[in-house]
């Protein structure tokens, strides 16, 4: 009768949760927040783990990783591990038998031991939240993880000191999650998982509790960063405009735009427009600047029509995989 | 095989049933109702005595893990309530904090540069308000509405063109939060001519 948790270790974030009742609920870390970025760092002797290890990064970037998800069960030669290896500050080195490994402090670590420290960050959230120590878990995988790749984020999980239940497909879980199992006859659904940092798309079909993956497609390159991206850009050049001042290039006031824009775009899921209200962004000679700029939800939409339209592509190819089309979709997650 | 299992279920219920009985029967009846229950789902002979050990301890146990549930949800639901209670300020006071960093800011401003100054301060009360509205703080401002009590406190009251009872200065504006007054606008009441 131990608890079971369930762990989605994503690319950006992870999230822990245990059933209680015959609801879930959302463990919050010890910092107060449900979810804690998969970011991992050696500084000296310490040993940092989410908010902290992502607070540090500019100040140790050699030694801080995140994002290991992109690499786990990977070659060291395949085409993923060398488009990630420009995008990150850490670095990527070919193990013995040629898997993509990550260098700390000139030790090789494999992704799933930086993965299962994360993991244990959950596990320790889970265990002061429930008083009890935790051993079994589940753990959310992308569908379209190959075995290595399931065999490897199950490594991580015993490294972590978890005994792993079962390894879940995520659009399972997000469809489980919205009670899409209780239907009697077949069904299809297609889950559009906008992540931190990546997209998934799957076709899934349901019968009788049963989960079928018919296709998946993505594209781990897209994510809300770029959607926040989009809002800062746009925002600075506004500004530049009224004032002849890029943000852009000044770090303090870059930050409080980023902070802003993500604000602003949670706001326009739900508000038809938004402020972005920053007294005192900046200074010249003419003394202290502020910027103020109005977004319509139909702005928004307009600047991250791009993005939208990459998102649309995997989506196509899913239906053409799964060999069916859109109207035949029951239900959309 | 399936269906003789589902007799012999129902058979077993039968017998529940009868030892349901008032208690004088049970005497005369031990001896039918050992007959029936000595034999299992399989046919096999099985301790009645044993039977009802089994059911015990397996009961004991359920409750004694119940027990340990029960105890660590109220620890939990305890130790939720205490944190709700610390930290139910946090999201508002990372609100507030916005403004204090622009108050810090607009300190940081060098002299000759009042009307950017200005500028920024209005701002920055303008970004105040609009996180008050998230929050569901509504402010009330009384001038020229009657005096009402249940949202304004009178300061004084002195003779003015406006009829009595009307509001003709006010002294602060008034608070409500999700339309619970927490604090009434104080005013200058009119006491007519």
């Amino acid at each position: 009768m131990a608890k079971v948790i369930g762990i989605d270790l994503g690319t950006t974030n992870s999230c822990v949760s245990v059933m209680e009742g015959d609801t879930y609920k959302v463990i919050p870390n010890s910092e107060g927040d449900n979810t804690t970025p998969s970011v991992v760092a050696f500084a000296g002797d310490e040993r940092l783990v989410g908010a902290a290890a992502k607070r540090q990064m500019v100040t140790n970037p050699d030694n801080t990783f995140y994002a290991v998800k992109r690499l786990i069960g990977r070659k060291f030669d395949s085409k993923e591990t060398k488009h990630h290896h420009e995008l990150v500050s850490y670095p990527i080195v070919a193990s013995d038998n040629g898997d993509a490994w990550v260098e700390a402090d000139g030790k090789k670590m494999s992704p799933q031991e930086i993965s299962a420290i994360t993991l244990q960050k959950m596990k320790s959230t889970a265990e002061d939240y429930l008083g009890e120590t935790v051993t079994d878990a589940v753990i959310t995988v992308p569908a379209y993880f190959n075995d290595s790749q399931r065999q490897a984020t199950k490594d991580a999980g015993a490294i972590a000191g978890l005994n792993v239940l079962r390894i879940v497909n995520e659009p399972t879980a997000a469809a489980l999650a919205y009670g899409l199992d209780k239907t009697e006859e077949n069904h299809l659904i297609a889950v559009y998982d906008l992540g931190g940092g990546t997209f998934d798309v799957s076709i899934l079909e349901i019968g009788d509790g049963v989960f079928e993956v018919k296709a998946t497609n993505g594209d781990t390159f897209l994510g809300g960063e770029d959607f926040d991206q989009v809002l800062i850009k746009y925002l600075a050049e506004e500004f530049k405009k009224e004032n002849g001042v890029d943000l852009l290039k000044d770090k303090l006031a870059l930050q409080r735009l980023k902070e802003a824009a993500e604000k602003a775009k949670i706001e326009l899921s739900s508000a038809q427009q938004t402020e972005v209200n920053l007294p005192f962004i900046t200074a010249d000679a003419s003394g202290p600047k502020h910027l103020l700029v109005k977004v319509t939800r139909a702005k928004f939409e307009s600047l991250v029509g791009d993005l939208v339209e990459r998102s649309l592509a995997p989506c196509k190819q899913a239906l053409k995989d799964a060999g069916v089309s859109a109207s035949d979709i029951h239900d959309v997650v | 095989m399936s269906s003789k299992n589902k007799k012999q279920d129902i058979e077993d219920q039968e017998v529940e049933v009868v030892k349901d009985e008032p208690n004088e029967k049970i005497n005369e009846e031990t001896s039918l109702e050992d007959d029936v229950l000595t034999v299992d789902e399989e046919g096999e002979p099985i301790d009645p005595m044993q039977a009802l050990k089994n059911e015990v301890t397996e009961l004991n146990d359920k409750l004694l893990r119940q027990h340990a549930e029960m105890d660590n949800l109220r620890k939990r639901t305890a130790r939720e309530v205490v944190d709700a209670r610390k930290f139910a300020v946090e999201k508002f006071t990372v609100a507030l904090l916005d403004v204090v960093d622009n108050l810090e800011r607009a300190l940081d401003v060098e002299e000759g540069k009042e009307d950017a100054l200005r500028d920024g301060v209005q701002r920055t009360l303008d970004s105040w308000r609009g996180m008050m509205e998230k929050f569901d703080v509504e402010r009330i401002d009384a001038v020229g509405e009657q005096f009402d009590p249940h949202k304004h406190e009178a300061l004084s009251q002195m003779p003015s063109n406006e009829p009595e009872g009307v509001v003709i200065n006010q002294h602060c504006a008034g608070y409500m939060l999700n339309g619970r007054l927490i604090r009434p606008a104080q005013v200058l009441v009119s006491s007519g001519k």
